[in-house]
């Protein structure tokens, strides 16, 4: 069981380290600019020049793709931090104290997490209106209560350790335990969690691009690619296919490290 | 029966909170409907009057109120941009995505369970490469799942026509076998993940004491199987199972989208991109009271279904 952890872990990781150094790579050097459009090579198929070919306005696929995953990174990071912050910080407040108002938010995180994620992003999508930013902001919401509920564990868990009333006993504030005595020894669990974070995250953002509510054209985004793509499927697989196929790996990805990083069982 | 009252409460209760944070959400968005209603041409009088009509300026408990009650008994209120009651525009769209949620399920029960078992009862390297394409099954995000079964039977079998849905009225029969293809892209990734589960579920059950027991009793490993660990291995999966029903009312709103099915789904995007909030508030509210219902009947399953959770005394 150890052993396959350990090479889950590992695909996981490698899988994710070659896509980013891709993304890297595209900082110093695109090959094309994405949104730059070529009627000479509209549709071009695969090539040296074009190595993932055109798509109808003769945009290089490969720099799009470049791009799209660019923003799949920024979107997953920036609702991870939100989500992830916020929702640490409330589960910590609330597993530490307890108490009522520990009551109270956890019977409402209850009613929320009952919800399945994406459709809450949309309800929020459709409040505030479409957009990156705005993409970002729904997400790292619908995320929160998920984070909460597990750093509230950890922190119901840890609150009555030894090493947490040795602390006590010494003196140090409750803020202070939080931050430095249990929340190291919490990460392990959250590594976890951020991990299936970002492929929920991955998942969302090029759902609701595809659905035409997420990224807005002309930025190029993977979700966005393959909406366009579905209406040149019988001309041209390869235009769905590429886009389609680096959402999979980052997604495989993510999934595989978590699986490597869960600690129970 | 006390804790099935009590469950009941608790779920009357939940739909109470998501219709009045529901109803203060789409409140808050800033736009008067009865300007929108008269154009911005009208006189300050009329657009007055026509608030006082359309209650607009009483308390907004009082508005709620009236909003569930009328809500309740099936009258959604009016678009306002199509001048046409809300429950008359969804009744046939909640039918077909009801349907395509429905056919999935099926697809995928009839998948995980005989996949699952076949498995762990075949262990060793079969089992391993199901689970290593369940691994890759459930990286494909149904949207591009449907993309590549789209290609598999519209372009290599030929036995798939993407978008030529025909409404349930024309024809009972293509109707429902448009939606096959949609519907196992839906499957697919959650069938995965039910086999993981139930493998999961199953190999904890094998090592518990009761397992052992049988065996030395002179059971067959087949009769162990069946008889004692899945029974009590199954009911997780129902949970899970119940669960991840309520998820793809979710899930269908993209595949509405990727094979242009006139779903609640393409509603709701469509209502998304041109605020026709009153419509928004009513698919919102509707797929909030079905999502809370499915887990609502998971967890009394799941009181039901195990003895050991002692169902009459919660």
């Amino acid at each position: 069981m150890r052993k396959e952890k350990k090479r889950s872990f590992l695909l996981g990781a490698s899988i994710l380290i070659v896509l980013f150094c891709f993304v890297l790579s595209s900082f110093f050097y695109m090959p094309y600019d994405p949104n730059q459009m070529d009627n000479a090579n509209k549709f071009a198929g695969v090539s040296f020049a074009h190595w993932m070919g055109c798509d109808n306005f003769g945009r290089d696929i490969y720099s799009r793709i470049l791009q799209g995953t660019r923003t799949t990174f920024l979107v997953a990071f920036f609702t991870i931090i939100i989500g992830g912050g916020i929702g640490t910080a409330v589960g910590a407040i609330t597993g530490y104290f307890g108490g009522w108002i520990d009551e109270i938010l956890m019977r409402l995180n209850d009613a929320v997490a009952a919800f399945p994620n994406f459709l809450l992003a949309l309800v929020v999508i459709s409040l505030i209106g479409p957009g990156t930013f705005n993409v970002i902001m729904a997400l790292g919401i619908v995320f929160i209560p998920g984070f909460a509920r597990i750093a509230r564990g950890e922190f119901l868990r840890c609150r009555n350790m030894d090493y947490v009333k040795s602390a006590k006993l010494m003196g140090a504030g409750p803020f202070r335990i939080i931050i430095f005595h249990i929340f190291p020894n919490t990460i392990p669990v959250l590594l976890s969690a951020v991990t299936i974070g970002f492929n929920n995250a991955v998942i969302a953002e090029a759902g609701m691009s595809f659905l035409g509510i997420g990224v807005q054209p002309p930025d190029a985004s993977l979700g966005r690619m393959l909406s366009e793509a579905q209406a040149y499927l019988f001309s041209t697989p390869s235009y769905a296919f590429f886009p389609g196929m680096v959402v999979v790996l980052l997604v495989l990805g993510f999934s595989l490290l978590g699986n490597g990083l869960e600690r129970k069982a | 029966m006390k804790w099935l009252l009590k469950k009941l409460l608790i779920f009357l209760f939940t739909l109470l909170a998501i219709s009045l944070l529901a109803f203060l959400a789409f409140q808050m968005i800033p736009g008067d409907p009865a300007l929108s209603l008269l154009g911005t041409e009208a006189t300050p009088e009329r657009v007055e009057a026509l608030r006082q009509k359309m209650g607009l300026k009483d308390p907004i408990l009082l508005q709620f109120g009236r909003w569930l009650f009328l809500f309740v008994r099936g009258d959604m209120g009016t678009s306002y941009s199509y001048q046409m009651s809300v429950s008359e525009m969804l009744k046939g769209k909640l039918m077909i995505t009801l349907t395509l949620t429905g056919l999935s399920f099926i697809f995928i029960i009839l998948l995980s369970i005989p996949i699952g078992i076949f498995g762990i009862k075949k262990g060793g390297l079969i089992n391993k490469v199901i689970g290593i394409l369940n691994q890759i099954t459930m990286a494909i995000p149904p949207f591009f799942g449907g993309i590549l079964l789209t290609y598999l039977f519209g372009v290599v079998l030929r036995v798939f026509r993407p978008g030529g849905f025909v409404s349930y009225e024309q024809d009972v029969a293509g109707f429902f076998t448009y939606l096959l293809v949609p519907a196992m892209a839906i499957a697919l990734p959650k069938a995965a993940m039910t086999i993981k589960f139930l493998q999961d579920s199953i190999l904890k059950e094998m090592n518990q004491d009761y397992v052992r027991t049988a065996l030395s009793r002179g059971n067959s490993q087949g009769q162990v199987l069946y008889h004692h660990i899945l029974k009590n291995a199954m009911i997780p999966v129902i949970t899970f199972l119940a669960m991840a029903l309520a998820d793809m009312v979710a899930g269908s709103i993209i595949i509405e989208q990727v094979f242009s099915i006139p779903g609640i789904g393409r509603m709701l995007i469509a209502s998304i991109s041109n605020r026709y909030y009153p419509v928004l508030q009513a698919i919102v509210v509707l797929m909030a009271f079905l999502v809370v219902g499915l887990n609502f009947l998971a967890d009394i399953l799941y009181q039901k279904l195990d003895p050991r959770m002692g169902g009459q005394k919660i």
